[in-house]
């Protein structure tokens, strides 16, 4: 271990934050300074350059960064380990000259296969023998604190091309400025050498064992990167691809302002000082920051003005992008750190993750520059996360502590819940259904830009924007394939599983939580939504979410659970408003407990404190969603729509379309229980409540316990609320505004399942008779096509786009199911709503009319049926085609 | 190893355990289920409701018998409240006979109450084990602890005959009378005598607290039904000086008993019948909401039906003197309640006949109305009534204790048959531990009303499928679950608990 062979050098300077600080950002001013310089050249030369000879040399720019990040691994070895430079060095320099030798023989192949011109890449094998070894001597003057040699180092480069590069770049293109850029590395070697730096009296030796996983895992990091620059340039057009090289140039510079950053906390992570650790996040966050700062203002001076107008569209992705670069920068640091800890191993395997993972998001996803971008920060921010949390819940003793609690739940516990989350993976990915109204609507808005999606959302919408923001991102990075889109409620509706554990464990005991995740893995509802690109899965997670934590809060009281019931609970409502019901019951509990324990006298006033506090953080965060809650429910009010909301599934069991009964109510609380299925289904279902007697009995002597009647509460108090709202609008009692409830509704489930059969062979066999039948009805609600909720938009128009020719109509009703139409539309025909009058156009093509009648009012559908009729006169109706709550016509 | 006698374990229940909250409960349900069941009736007694006219009279009459129960029910425990302690009785001296009445119980029961009671403290006792049977071992039994001996040479009146028997020979002012498998605390006196300062309290009644009720599942639902009556309800009786004495762990001034007679012989249920008569005769009674003594419940479905045929003929007989007695009003309607509960049987009944009718043969008692209407106008009554009971029972009102009810609820109609045909019963001495074998005939009404339910459903079934079908259906369905449960513990009984031991093993052990 590296770290255990190490001592505080003598000539590192004690660990005082303000040398530390002053150390790292002296540092980092000259990196910064070198960045500017490689900056200006990479705008001189985008000037000089056309748009695909620039491409080609950002892509060599990348691969010499690329060979060079070997040499940042090599930085950091040299860092760790200055006394061991010189036999390396020799080493490095004879394997690079292999390297250029190889390079210059498979020169021709590896153009064509990088599609660069040859020259360049022979320039890169001039570059080969150089940029390990000034890697490595540059980590040397960081290990020996070296640092005005350094700066002299990492100076000379940006002078050497912005002179030499830029003359042979003015005479031989991409070419020239190439060859321009290998002699400025090799400046910088030769000054990075310079007088030979005594050894510091004192220094130990440094084990060499973990300097490998050093290599590795700054490797890994130099690949997470480039790739996307080279990915780009093989995998776009060629426009695009440079389009991108310039992001990737500009994004670099938040990468390689930061890049000695971590470089220089190694001796002194390996020394064992604290807070180097700090200052250098602290440092790096605050340079990439900045960075993103200066491109989210500036973005156009940087794109338009200084690349030219042709870039100008790449202005919107320059913040993210440096965003990415700027997260890479700290998770630089962050693997920095385990480094010098002698923990490089899984600092090389969350890296080799991410970056397999980026790569892929590339491959399969990426199809503009913007996607490539949304891939890559995508990738850095799980790489910043991970490594983050790695290292915060090693500083709580995190690590210590879940291996505490795996052991002491047993085996068993953990391959169940890994068996559970399994099946819910399987039956999640199986989506039998064509993408709906609302969800095309979704993804309608998710196309827009952020902004403008924003402001749709806050002028025609009724819901918070969270989770159109996960849905935009999405879009970004995956697409709006019916997979892409649906991602981010397959990806919530999978992690509901492992949160209904926790609840279930949390509030009463491990048998209940394995339970409830189990139900929850097959139950319809949450199945149905965790398919649907809307946000009902985030809010079910959310839900159960804030009442696991909140129940965590109480118990223990530590202020990292307040915080999390606080973020969780603003995210609940940033997701569904009609959340707030299950806050102000949430709230109501915290008062309750904290009266009956004043009158017990076991009030701890720090329950108090972090209640207040959680409150108050919530109420801060919830605070910015006031104005854009207000301004879309006045705008929707004032243009007379109301609360748009697609009309009910069950309508015909409930027997009253403008008023919810007690029927409806039954019939909501089945589709939350059982899913949804066709109206004879639930005719039939709703018939049973007697059932609903039994279970009441079943309750009748159990022990009221607090957990139980705040999940009661939770439960009861939205959905009455909403049945006494639905009274005045009678679309909002619907299963999907309290479906929060629903998933609290399973964990409710479980507790009596586990209280009622106490033991283990009759807790089998009851999860077995309520998993079967949730089977059955999830069976049903996937495959029935009298299901009201499913609807064949994508089988209808496909159809249409086979039947399809040019200069053919598709005329759809009700206006709503416009987006969808269009989402699956291939461009075959011509799209408009089915209105008196399109219906008086005397078009020459096809005419195919596309009707879903359960999304007709009557007063609609009425008028539907009169244009049709008008039709009939002047057309002859050749073919009917009928789909599940869609049904075309075809007229000639 | 010797199993221990449950009744020397800790006690696990307080009848009087948070009974403001639970009152402060019920007075908010209580107006709440006024509403709910005006809400109910008055659509439900609308001339257009009627389907067929039998089967909806029936309904009715069911639906208002509950209701004037649950009325009753809210009354009564409306005004619960807990009596305060009072000074123990001025001369701890005076004498206080001590009555164990035995028949055929065995040694091991009856030692620990012997035990018990010679210790108890606050005056001057004397024990008396009265046997019925004529047995030496119960004679040796006495002479070991040194407590008195009567036997009697005709064995009439049962119960109350072997204790009128005793009170011609004893002479001390108050008596306590202890069933012979209840095992008093030392404090029973000092809790009580107090009480009697008061020169017209009759009795002292304090509750009957089953030690066995962790022995099976039967002996845990008999224990609940007790729990429900001596938790809430004997403390609203109370309040309204409605209390009638239960028959043991009582302790009695021998001056009111000597006024209306002694004991009413000719009664299954002396003790009902003697409250009555000395609240006639303007005496009253008192009930002390704390545990003073351990018993042994039913322990198999046979001990029980035993024990509830006799409480029920017993005091659907005493109904029509009830409902004569020369009392207040409010004692008068409180004796007339408590002995209709011993009718309710017939509205199970009801309620399980009508979706059998309705799937066998298709008529219905309600018309004019679809099943959503009546889910809406039913279960906020219902569900409000349930609760209501679930609050004052305070967790002693089970799913068990409700099951066991309707398993049983035969025993009912056949006791208000037997009443109306004056057949008086024999006195039945109720077994104090279970066979642990399964006693099907115990519960073959339930089971014979189960194979109806599930032909019916099955039939109707196979004539349609359609919503209303499946309604009564789920309902069928409902009932047999609810009888399933109630009869399983008579086919699948705990196993036998270890008879129990002598005090002298429990010592030594």
């Amino acid at each position: 271990m590296v770290s255990a062979a190490v001592t505080l050098r003598p000539g590192t300077a004690p660990d005082r934050a303000r040398t530390v600080a002053v150390e790292q950002l002296l540092v980092a001013a000259g990196q910064i300074g070198a960045g500017a310089g490689n900056l200006l050249f990479a705008i001189v030369m985008a000037r000089l350059l056309a748009p695909a000879a620039f491409a080609h040399l950002t892509a060599f720019l990348g691969l010499f960064v690329l060979a060079g990040l070997p040499s940042t691994s090599l930085s950091a070895v040299g860092a760790l380990a200055p006394a061991g430079s010189g036999r390396l060095d020799a080493l490095l320099g004879r394997a690079g000259l292999a390297v250029a030798a190889a390079l210059v023989g498979f020169s021709p192949w590896l153009a064509r296969d990088l599609g660069l011109p040859v020259g360049v890449v022979i320039a890169l094998a001039m570059a080969a023998p150089v940029v390990a070894p000034l890697g490595l001597q540059r980590g040397r003057l960081f290990g020996v604190g070296r640092h005005a040699d350094l700066l002299a180092s990492l100076l000379a480069e940006p002078v050497g091309r912005l002179t030499i590069g830029v003359l042979l770049g003015l005479g031989f293109g991409a070419t020239g400025a190439a060859f321009g850029v290998a002699v400025a590395a090799v400046l910088a070697l030769r000054v990075s050498y310079g007088p030979m730096a005594p050894s510091l009296p004192g220094v130990e030796g440094v084990a060499t064992a973990g300097l490998g996983g050093t290599v590795a895992a700054f490797l890994l990091l130099a690949v997470v990167q480039t790739q996307d620059l080279l990915f780009a340039n093989r995998l776009l057009g060629g426009a695009e691809a440079g389009r991108f090289a310039v992001l990737s140039t500009l994004g670099g510079i938040a990468a390689f302002a930061t890049l000695t950053v971590p470089l220089v906390l190694l001796p002194r992570a390996a020394s064992g000082q604290p807070r180097a650790l700090p200052i250098a996040v602290g440092i790096a966050a605050a340079i990439g920051g900045t960075a993103v700062v200066v491109g989210a203002v500036a973005h156009d001076l940087l794109t338009r003005s200084l690349f030219g107008a042709r870039y100008g569209a790449v202005a919107p992705l320059l913040a993210p992008y440096l965003l990415a670069m700027a997260l890479l920068g700290v998770s630089r640091v962050l693997v920095a750190h385990r480094c010098a800890r002698g923990e490089a191993s899984s600092a090389v395997v969350v890296v080799g993750l991410v970056a397999a993972g980026q790569a892929w998001l590339i491959v399969h996803f990426a199809h503009s520059a913007a996607a490539v971008a949304g891939s890559t920060l995508s990738a850095t921010a799980t790489a910043t996360a991970v490594l983050g949390g790695m290292e915060v819940a090693e500083r709580m003793r995190w690590r210590a502590r879940l291996a505490e609690r795996v052991a002491t739940a047993g085996n068993s516990v953990v391959v169940g819940l890994a068996g559970i989350t399994a099946v819910g993976l399987a039956v999640r990915l199986v989506v039998p259904r064509g993408l709906w109204l609302d969800e095309a609507t979704s993804v309608f808005q998710a196309k827009m830009g952020f902004s403008e999606m924003l402001t749709n959302l806050r002028t025609t919408d009724v819901h918070p924007p969270l989770y159109f923001t996960v849905l935009w991102g999405a879009v970004r990075l995956f697409g709006s394939s019916e997979m892409a889109v649906r991602l981010p409620s397959i990806v919530a509706g999978l992690a509901l599983l492992p949160v209904l554990y926790l609840c279930g464990e949390e509030l009463y005991d491990r048998r209940t939580g394995l339970v409830a995740a189990a139900i929850g893995s097959v139950s319809p509802l949450l199945v149905w939504y965790s398919q649907e690109a809307r946000m009902y899965a985030l809010f079910m997670v959310f839900a159960v979410a804030a009442v696991w934590l909140q129940a965590r809060a109480i118990r223990r009281g530590r202020t990292l659970d307040w915080m999390l019931y606080a973020v969780v609970t603003a995210a609940l409502v940033w997701t569904q408003y009609f959340a707030v019901l299950q806050v102000l019951v949430q709230q109501a509990a915290f008062l309750v407990v904290i009266a009956r324990r004043q009158a017990r006298r076991t009030l701890d006033r720090r329950v108090i404190y972090g209640w207040l506090g959680s409150a108050a953080l919530a109420g801060l965060a919830l605070a910015p969603l006031v104005p854009f809650a207000h301004h879309q429910f006045s705008v929707n009010q004032h243009a007379g729509r109301g609360f748009l909301a697609a009309s009910q599934a069950g309508a015909a069991v409930s027997g009253l379309a403008h008023r919810p009964s007690v029927y409806t109510l039954a019939a909501n609380l089945v589709w939350a229980a059982w899913g949804y299925h066709s109206d004879a289904v639930m005719a039939a279902a709703v018939a049973l409540w007697p059932g609903l007697m039994f279970l009441g009995l079943l309750a009748l002597g159990r022990r009221r316990r607090p957990p139980t009647t705040l999940l009661v509460a939770a439960c009861l108090v939205p959905v009455l609320a909403l049945f006494a709202i639905g009274m005045v609008k009678r679309d909002l009692f619907d299963v999907r505004y309290f479906s929060g409830t629903a998933a609290l509704g399973v964990v409710l489930l479980a507790r009596l399942m586990t209280g009622t059969a106490r033991h283990r062979i009759g807790l089998a066999l009851l999860s077995v008779i309520i998993v079967t039948g949730l089977v059955v009805g999830l069976v049903d609600q996937q495959t029935n096509g009298s299901n009201p909720r499913r609807y064949s938009f994508r089988e209808a128009t496909h159809a249409l786009n086979r039947a399809g020719r040019d200069g053919d109509t598709v005329l759809y009703a009700p206006a709503d199911v416009g987006p969808v139409v269009g989402y699956y539309d291939r461009g075959r025909y011509r799209l408009r709503p089915l209105s008196d009058h399109v219906a008086r156009d005397s078009s020459r093509g096809r005419l195919f009319v596309l009707v879903s009648p359960r999304l007709l009012d009557p007063g609609e559908a009425k008028r539907i049926g009169d244009v049709l009729a008008q039709l009939r006169q002047r057309r002859r109706v050749t073919r009917v085609l009928r789909f599940d709550n869609v049904q075309v016509w075809e007229l000639t | 190893m010797i199993e221990a006698d449950p009744r020397l374990e800790p006690l696990r229940w307080d009848p009087a355990e948070s009974w403001r909250a639970s009152r402060r409960k019920l007075r908010l349900l209580a107006p709440l289920n006024v509403v709910a069941a005006i809400w109910y009736f008055t659509w439900l007694l609308r001339p257009g409701r009627v389907g067929n006219p039998i089967l909806y009279g029936f309904l009715v009459a069911a639906e208002v018998f509950n209701l004037v129960q649950a009325a009753g029910f809210w009354w009564t425990c409306w005004g619960a409240r807990r009596r305060r302690p009072v000074p123990s009785w001025p001369d701890p001296r005076v004498a206080v006979d001590v009555l164990i009445p035995v028949y055929n119980e065995p040694v091991g029961v009856v030692e620990p109450t012997v035990a018990a009671a010679r210790r108890l403290g606050g005056a001057d006792v004397t024990v008396w084990l009265l046997d019925d049977a004529n047995r030496d071992d119960l004679a040796a039994l006495a002479a070991r602890h040194g407590v008195r001996y009567l036997r009697r040479p005709h064995h009439v009146g049962a119960k109350a005959g072997n204790l009128n028997h005793a009170l011609a020979r004893t002479t001390a002012p108050f008596v306590v009378v202890l069933d012979c498998d209840h095992v008093a605390d030392q404090r029973l006196l000092d809790e009580t005598l107090g009480h009697f300062v008061e020169p017209d309290v009759a009795f002292v009644q304090t509750p009957q607290y089953y030690a066995n009720a962790d022995q099976g599942r039967l002996a845990s639902a008999a224990w609940s039904q007790q729990a429900l009556f001596f938790g809430g309800i004997a403390r609203g009786k109370d309040a309204m000086g409605s209390m009638f004495c239960c028959g043991t762990n009582v302790v009695f001034r021998r001056e009111a008993l000597a006024a209306v007679g002694g004991f009413p012989e000719g009664s299954l249920t002396e003790d009902f019948e003697l409250s009555l008569r000395l609240h006639e005769q303007g005496w009253r009674s008192v009930y002390v909401p704390v545990v003073l003594a351990r018993g042994l419940g039913p322990e198999d479905a046979a001990s029980y039906v035993s024990q509830q045929q006799r409480w029920a003929l017993g005091c659907l007989s005493a109904l029509p003197a009830a409902a004569r007695a020369d009392l207040p009003w409010r004692l008068r309607l409180q004796y007339v309640l408590s002995g209709l509960f011993f009718l309710s049987g017939w509205t199970f009944l009801v309620y399980m006949a009508l979706p059998a009718v309705r799937l066998l043969l298709g008529a219905q008692p309600l018309a004019g109305a679809g099943a959503d209407q009546f889910l809406v106008h039913f279960a906020p009554y219902w569900g409000l009534s349930q609760a209501a009971v679930a609050v004052v029972g305070g967790g002693s009102y089970t799913f068990a204790t409700f099951t066991l009810l309707i398993a049983t609820s035969w025993i009912h109609i056949v006791a208000s048959v037997l009443s109306l045909l004056g057949r008086t019963g024999r006195f039945v001495v109720t077994p104090k531990e279970g066979t642990g074998r399964p006693q099907p005939m115990a519960v073959a009404p339930a089971l014979g009303a189960m194979a109806v339910l599930v032909f019916a459903a099955i039939t109707g079934l196979a004539r349609d499928q359609s919503p209303g079908t499946l309604n009564n259906v789920a309902f069928a369905a409902m009932h047999i679950a609810l009888l399933g449960a109630g009869v399983w513990p008579a086919l699948v009984p705990s196993p036998a608990a270890m008879p129990l031991p002598a005090l002298e093993e429990v010592r030594a052990a």
